[in-house]
């Protein structure tokens, strides 16, 4: 894993036939957690939030300044078709400096909000435990969109 | 896998702009064509026009 990898859990892809998740039209939020627990491709039902196996959310990042609990949300979703791919995009993630912010995110959650079990989707690798009270945090999404799923 | 940039630079500021146009372009169509609300995705994409105009006219400035 190297810092900025944006990774969807092997669990997505079955809620996503289950139709756990309509990507364009729920809301999709990236809650930061500390490094207390490493997500991975195979985390199992990984939520934010109880009802599945792994609570992600138990390990977020104490909530103060300019974040607020939960996370930010990923606007105006979409997933369009292009060259054969089905691309899942959104507008990127602005956290501005503040001296209350957390001080040690360390992972971003890309997880559904709408979903009943708020299932997560995948995350972001940030690298390392990152100062949000020390300057502003960004999260640029790739210029092929967050994710995309092709016929492999 | 795609990759994200964490406190991205300007270099990938202005590539991020490009795909995001074109995605923003093509939802806001699919959207019309569905009957849903386009007016939140229009304004990103013209927010990210204009900075990619901004950027054409620095280029630009350079050639004069």
């Amino acid at each position: 894993m190297a810092a900025g990898d944006v990774v969807f859990f092997d669990q997505w892809l079955v809620d996503v036939q289950e139709g756990v998740h309509n990507m364009e039209t729920d809301s999709f939020k990236l809650g930061l957690t500390d490094s207390t627990t490493t997500p991975a491709l195979t985390t199992t039902d990984p939520r934010w939030g109880a009802g599945g196996t792994t609570n992600l959310s138990t390990d977020e990042v104490t909530a103060g300044g300019n974040y607020s609990a939960g996370g930010a949300s990923i606007l105006n979703p979409a997933v369009t078709l292009s060259a054969g791919a089905g691309v899942f995009d959104g507008d990127d993630i602005s956290i501005a400096q503040h001296a209350s912010n957390p001080t040690n995110a360390r992972w971003g959650i890309v997880y559904n909000d709408t979903a009943v079990g708020k299932n997560a989707v995948g995350y972001v690798d940030l690298g390392a435990a990152t100062d949000l009270s020390a300057g502003a945090f960004s999260v640029t999404w790739s210029a092929s969109g967050i994710s995309s799923m092709n016929q492999a | 896998m795609n990759k994200a940039a964490i406190n991205a630079g300007p270099e990938a500021k202005a590539l991020r702009n490009i795909g995001r146009i074109k995605t923003l372009r093509l939802a806001i169509d699919k959207r019309k064509g569905k009957g849903l609300d386009v007016a939140s995705y229009q304004e990103e994409l013209s927010r990210r026009l204009l900075e990619v105009d901004k950027l054409k006219e620095a280029l630009a400035s350079i050639d004069d």
